[in-house]
């Protein structure tokens, strides 16, 4: 038991916590931090397309028109500070394009591409405004569109205003509210992942600690486990594991009396053996005399072996499987025709009756089961009294009774009756009894000893063994 | 009456040859498998005593050869494995008795003595052996059963009976079996007819020493008595 190996266990209870929890917040906290990313995004570009759309209205201000329709003519002053005060630092730059409706250049640089687009029916802005994604000279941009109407005293024109400015300061923001909010998370994760563990831990201690006092036990500590700190969850576990150690220990206790009970009862008839042949020997006692008396030892021990067997044999057949269907009348017949001579020798009045009784068993053990039952009341039985053997059957059981006019079973070795060996029988050792029990129950069925007992005198013993009959189907 | 008696332990060897020499037998030991067929063949004895566990060739493995071989002998099996495993194995190898160790001697002796008849009667050579219970003798001759000198007065079906009963003295018939025997051919007859046929035959056997005992609901079993 000491040595007993890890057997193959499900999930730990600590990896199933952990598991079980840190996936679902994992999961979580993922589609969270993509949602939050994805919304502060939208923030800084609508905020930057807003000072981008200023600057592009801030550059409307200052052009002038000649002129009206295809005859206008534009004329633009933009100086560079008017594009600095909405550079947000130094490493974005910052480009206009100024064309006329047609897509002529009036001023700024010719590498921004005309804005070929539509303007869309519904933005967020006034009308005339669009934003969109470009590349100048190679960098990626973003750009503010404006469809400017121009007036002046001296004329009217409608004109394109497009400014441009790289992504260097969106994509910093970007990346640092990517990296805030991943921190802020992990650190979540890690704080759920460690009262996990903590918890776990705390909760499993009084197991942990069960577990090492019981692999420390002596091997044949069977005493109930003892453990005030476990969990009331723990508790039907721990009963039930001392009401099984309860039943290995009466088992046991069982056992090692038999072991002695019986190596003892091996022993004596050996030395009663050699007393008997010394004394004969040295002439103590008439030779007849000295062998018929071990003559009888020889029986005695023969008996006993035979019925030390029979119990182990019993054993051995219970684990087996390879049952048949059987008549017990046809056994009890045969059993009683084979003892008859022992009937006859005590003039016995016999009788028997029998009705058909399948029953489903290995054939030795009812032969034995008849034999032992039958032996016995024989042995019993008084010269020349009467002896019955009766087999009934109902719906689903058979009874086999036997009767005999013995002196029935005294009230003090009732208790004992089916412990082999118990001091203070008068039929021996007692192990036909027990043979006779162990086979019932085997069979899945009960024995039974009933004194008939009439005006307050025991007239004789009734064995019974009920056996469930074997199922027609 | 010659036996073969094929049995490795050399105490229960000795003394089984000494006591079945005393009681009239010639005995051939021989406690190894092989050996013991090439005496089998022979010698022909009467009766073969067969040990199971024997070195050399199992005793099982000895008997399917001898019969194999065409060697008819009566067998009768010896063996401390007392199951009905061994038994039927036994007996479906071609044993015709079987005998769990520890047996008791005047046992062996009728079972051997049963067996020898059953060939003698079947056309074997030796008749010798008479049955025998108590003061009765069955003479083999006439089919009469004699007491003393007087041949007991009975009808053939009371015969039957007895002969069937003093065959198997000591042990129980089923009265099944004695019915077929006692009314051959006959199944008009009521099953209780036998019981009067007994009644008759117990009358009869009255104060000459033998008692004829009632199994009710059983069967019959004649014994000597004393």
């Amino acid at each position: 038991m000491a040595e007993a190996r890890q057997p193959r266990t499900g999930m730990s209870l600590r990896r199933y916590l952990l598991l079980g929890i840190l996936l679902p917040v994992g999961l979580f906290m993922l589609v969270n931090t993509i949602t939050l990313y994805r919304q502060a995004l939208d923030a800084v570009n609508t905020a930057y397309d807003r000072t981008l759309l200023a600057s592009a209205k801030s550059i409307g201000e200052l052009i002038e028109v000649e002129g009206a329709g295809a005859q206008a003519r534009f004329r633009t002053n933009v100086p560079y500070s008017a594009l600095e005060a909405f550079e947000a630092d130094n490493r974005s730059r910052m480009v206009y394009r100024i064309s006329t409706a047609q897509g002529e250049l009036i001023d700024g640089t010719p590498d921004l591409p005309q804005w070929r687009g539509r303007l869309p029916d519904q933005g967020p802005y006034a009308a005339l405004v669009d934003f969109y994604d470009d590349a100048v000279r190679g960098d990626a941009v973003r750009v503010a569109v404006l469809l400017q109407p121009v007036a002046s005293r001296l004329g009217l024109g409608m004109v394109t205003i497009q400014v441009a400015e790289t992504l260097e300061l969106r994509q910093t923001l970007a990346r640092q509210i990517l990296i805030d909010t991943l921190l802020r998370q992990s650190l979540l994760a890690i704080v759920i992942a460690l009262v996990v563990v903590l918890v776990v831990q705390r909760a499993t201690r009084p197991v942990r600690e069960l577990s090492a006092s019981l692999r420390l036990r002596a091997e044949d500590d069977l005493t109930a486990i003892d453990a005030p700190g476990l969990p009331r969850e723990l508790r039907p576990l721990v009963d039930a594991t001392n009401q099984v150690m309860a039943r290995l220990h009466n088992l046991l206790d069982n056992q090692k009396r038999f072991v002695r009970d019986a190596s003892h009862q091996l022993r004596t008839p050996l030395a009663v053996l050699k007393v008997q042949v010394q004394s004969a020997l040295r002439a103590d006692v008439p030779a007849t005399q000295a062998l018929h008396e071990i003559n009888r030892t020889v029986e005695r021990a023969t008996a006993l072996a035979h019925q030390m067997l029979a119990l182990a044999k019993v054993e051995q057949l219970r684990q087996q499987s390879d049952t048949q269907v059987l008549d017990l009348a046809t056994i009890v017949r045969a059993i009683a025709l084979d003892l008859a001579p022992l009937i006859a020798d005590k003039n016995l009045d016999f009788g028997i009756e029998t009705a058909q009784a399948p029953i489903r068993g290995h054939e030795w053990m009812l032969r034995e089961l008849v034999r032992n039952l039958l032996h016995n009341a024989i042995k019993h039985a008084p010269d020349g009294s009467v002896l019955g053997v009766r087999l009934l059957t109902d719906r689903h059981f058979a009874a086999l009774t036997v009767s005999d006019n013995g002196p029935g079973i005294p009230a003090q070795l009732r208790a004992r009756l089916f412990q082999p060996f118990s001091a203070g029988r008068i039929d021996g050792s007692g192990l036909g009894l027990m043979i006779c029990r162990e086979i019932a129950l085997a069979l899945g069925g009960q024995i039974t000893l009933d004194n008939r007992d009439s005006h307050g005198r025991t007239d004789g013993l009734d064995a019974t063994v009920r056996l469930p009959l074997a199922s027609t189907t | 009456m010659r036996l073969l008696l094929i049995e490795d332990d050399p105490a229960l060897q000795t003394s089984l040859k000494r006591t079945l020499e005393r009681r009239g037998m010639r005995v051939q030991p021989c406690g190894d498998g092989l050996q013991a067929l090439d005496i089998w063949r022979l010698q022909q004895p009467d009766v073969v005593l067969l040990d199971l566990s024997l070195p050399g060739l199992d005793g099982l493995e000895v008997l399917a050869q001898a019969r194999q071989s065409g060697l008819l002998t009566p067998v009768l099996i010896l063996t401390a494995r007392g199951t009905v495993g061994d038994r039927v194995i036994g007996l479906n190898t071609g044993a015709d008795d079987y005998l769990a160790k520890p047996f008791d001697l005047d046992e062996l002796e009728a079972r051997i003595r049963a067996l020898n008849r059953r060939s003698a009667g079947a056309g074997g050579e030796n008749a010798s052996d008479q049955v025998v219970c108590g003061p009765l003798r069955l003479d083999a001759a006439s089919g009469a059963i004699q007491h003393g000198f007087k041949v007991l007065d009975l009808t053939p079906r009371e015969l039957r009976m007895m002969r069937t009963l003093m065959e198997r003295a000591g042990r129980a018939v089923a009265k099944e079996q004695l019915f077929d025997i006692v009314f051959p051919g006959e199944p008009d007859v009521q099953y209780e007819a036998i019981e009067v046929v007994a009644y008759r035959l117990r009358k009869k056997l009255g104060g000459i020493g033998v008692t004829l005992v009632t199994l009710r609901g059983l069967g019959y079993l004649l014994k000597a008595d004393g």
